[in-house]
């Protein structure tokens, strides 16, 4: 039972770190459309930004972290505006889309090798000791980084569905041409979320850079991560329906690794995957006018 | 008397004399280029941790060869040392077979690599087929050197299990091991067998074999299993990053036992990779003299001179990198032509005398008293404890 317990608390960090990356991906491609295969990247421009700022240069953990999600979020409306932006304009395909993102992806990695080299690096967690519940054990800083998780995902959501914005995006999100007969301006609302959503993405990579060792070449996992959670939880679904996907995935990794063993996790999360495209190839949820998921 | 006929006469017989005469004296003693080729990462993650760190340990043996005037060979003839790499990034051995292919495409007979063992496994069928002569250096495969013209200048993979064993000897109360290894580390995996058997051996138990993938973050589920069968010492078989990850997660999660690493992880990666050094207590390394360290650590003036010549570009293989060319010229020097038979007969005969006080780790003679018995080496393990403050001290 100890065991069991400590497994489902390794599954909660290890979703803290999914959801944070998961629920930016799902505000993009919900709102615009655009399955973002340079997702991954924000990622680790979050994590590279948060080690220049804190290791190399010396600046408080904390601010870096603001930094790091401000620089993430700045890149992603440079990517939506000079890349995504001129597609749609173009009414290129999805596969347009999909070699764009692997392309830009590729480019912020050899740029962030380039920078940075291909060694290992590590941030120093700003935040020692340990917490004990019972036979549960885990570092302050992953409780730290579970309760930002989980901040980060409470904002977004009073953002998204209570705020004037959150309104917009809804709006765009559920018929793009309707959004703009009724004057709300697509095109500001779409890259607004493809700030917070890339953001979201640096965040994820700046907590989570103090506790794992950086190379140029992180954000792939991620990427994959997010994708196979958006496919689980259909197009048209609540925020919370992924925040639960994001919990499911982990959780089955963890157990997996646990209790199977460590080579069988991540073929445990494709073999859900696959469960869900052959049970429920529209996801877990469908909204009333969600589109089939077509990744 | 000589007139402006016969003096122009004479001055034209004798220009060809007087110009080819510096020229020849030059040609005695001037050395040919040999074109040597290496295929090692100089791209992809392992760039700069291997790649460029057994760039350096080489180079720094040949610069001085070469500034020496070159290797003078038993065929009577100076050669300098033309080194070219050939990118090999670890990431698909079709990418080893391509670089490998470029090397022998342009004529390079005298190959060093490949730096990784799912790479040698993947060129061996080249290697047969190819003029040219290997020096596989740190690659732990033992297949490629069943092939007459390829030789391993760095100790097989067998050395890191006799350096687990021998601290398990040193250790009689550790009486229980969990270990886990990485999945993508070719050799490490093969051996895996081997150690078992021979902890077992020793009378102890091995309570858990996990594997991982290098570029894995989180082993809490892997660690959160093993630390349940309560072993008394952590083996992780890996590279460095996954091992420092391990490390600080094993820990987090109360396992306060010995850890030991089966990895060449240098005290500056420690350093880069493990913020809280405190973590690093009761942390053991078994594995082989592939960096500076264990020679450094033991005050070697040798290991001295190559820091300071190569400064920051030493790392996780420039011992392999130094000690793989000093090899390289001792066979030169014995090779009576260029040509890959009589580079491996020169290598099957190279005594380990020739090398003593020449490189960092100590080539012990086999019983016949040469460097090569079936095309290996016969050097060492280094067991080495991390000192809070120091960093990595020799255990034996």
């Amino acid at each position: 039972m100890d065991g069991l317990l400590q497994q489902i608390a390794n599954g909660a960090v290890l979703a803290s770190a999914y959801i944070l990356v998961a629920v930016g991906l799902y505000l993009i491609f919900s709102v615009l459309d655009i399955p973002n295969f340079a997702h991954g990247e924000m990622f680790t421009v979050g994590a590279f930004t948060q080690y220049a700022l804190v290791v190399q240069l010396g600046v408080p953990f904390w601010p870096s972290l603001a930094a790091a999600a401000a620089t993430a979020a700045a890149l992603g409306v440079l990517l939506e505006r000079t890349v995504f932006l001129r597609l749609r304009a173009k009414q290129a395909n999805l596969v347009a889309f999909l070699i764009a993102g692997l392309a830009v992806g590729i480019i912020l990695q050899e740029l962030l090798r380039s920078v940075f080299g291909t060694d290992a690096l590590a941030v120093p967690a700003p935040i020692e000791g340990l917490v004990t519940l019972g036979p549960v054990r885990m570092s302050m800083y992953r409780i730290v980084v579970i309760a930002v998780s989980l901040v980060s995902v409470a904002a977004l959501g009073w953002l998204v569905y209570r705020s004037t914005f959150g309104t917009r995006l809804r709006a765009l999100a559920l018929n793009r041409d309707l959004a703009a007969l009724s004057g709300i301006n697509v095109s500001g609302v779409g890259t607004g979320a493809f700030a917070i959503g890339s953001g979201l993405a640096g965040l994820a990579g700046g907590l989570l850079s103090a506790t794992s060792s950086l190379t140029p070449y992180i954000g792939f996992h991620p990427t994959l991560v997010s994708f196979v959670i958006l496919i689980m939880v259909g197009a048209g679904a609540r925020l919370a329906t992924v925040l639960a996907g994001g919990v499911v995935m982990a959780l089955v990794e963890s157990l997996t690794a646990g209790y199977i063993g460590n080579s069988m996790r991540e073929a445990a999360v494709f073999v859900l995957l696959i469960v869900f495209l052959v049970w429920r190839p529209h996801g877990l949820t469908r909204g009333a006018d969600a589109q089939p998921a077509r990744l | 008397m000589l007139n402006l006929r016969t003096l122009i006469t004479c001055a034209a017989l004798c220009a060809p004399i007087v110009t080819m005469a510096p020229a020849g004296a030059l040609a005695q003693g001037a050395a040919e280029s040999l074109p040597v080729a290496v295929l090692l990462p100089r791209s992809g993650p392992s760039a700069d941790s291997f790649g460029g760190s057994m760039l350096a340990g080489l180079n720094f043996v040949f610069d001085a060869v070469n500034a020496a005037g070159g290797v003078k060979a038993a065929d009577g003839k100076s050669y300098k040392i033309a080194l070219k790499t050939f990118d090999d990034p670890l990431t698909d051995v079709k990418i080893a077979q391509t670089a490998a292919q470029r090397a022998l495409d342009e004529k390079y007979r005298i190959i060093i690599g490949p730096v990784g063992s799912g790479s040698a496994s993947a060129v061996q069928p080249q290697m047969a087929r190819s003029d040219a002569f290997w020096l596989l250096a740190p690659s732990v495969v033992p297949g490629p050197t069943k092939l007459p013209n390829v030789f391993r200048a760095a100790p097989l993979l067998k050395v890191y299990n006799e350096a687990v064993l021998d601290w398990l000897k040193m250790n009689p109360d550790v009486k229980t091991v969990a270990m886990a290894t990485d999945q993508t580390h070719t050799g490490l995996v093969a051996a895996t067998g081997e150690l078992v058997s021979g902890i077992e051996g020793l009378g102890r138990k091995v309570v858990a074999t996990e594997s991982f993938r290098q570029g894995d973050k989180d082993f809490r589920a892997m660690l959160t299993s093993m630390l349940q069968k309560r072993p008394d010492l952590y083996l992780h078989r890996g590279f460095a990053p996954e091992a420092a990850l391990s490390l600080e997660q094993i820990r987090e999660l109360g396992g306060q036992m010995p850890v030991m690493w089966n990895s060449a992880v240098t005290a500056a990666e420690v350093r880069k990779l493990v913020p809280n050094e405190n973590l690093m207590a009761n942390v053991v390394q078994a594995a082989t003299g592939q960096s500076l360290d264990p020679f450094l650590g033991a005050g070697m003036e040798l290991a001295k001179k190559v820091k300071d010549a190569v400064g920051d570009k030493a790392g996780t293989f420039t011992a392999t990198g130094h000690d793989a060319a000093v090899v390289l010229v001792e066979i030169l020097k014995r090779t009576k032509s260029m040509d890959k038979a009589a580079i491996s007969a020169a290598a099957e005969s190279l005594p380990a005398s020739a090398l003593e006080g020449k490189t960092l780790n100590t080539f012990s003679p086999h019983d016949d008293g040469l460097v090569f018995k079936a095309h290996e080496v016969n050097v060492p393990g280094t067991l080495m404890t991390w000192q809070l403050g120091k960093g990595w001290v020799a255990s034996r």
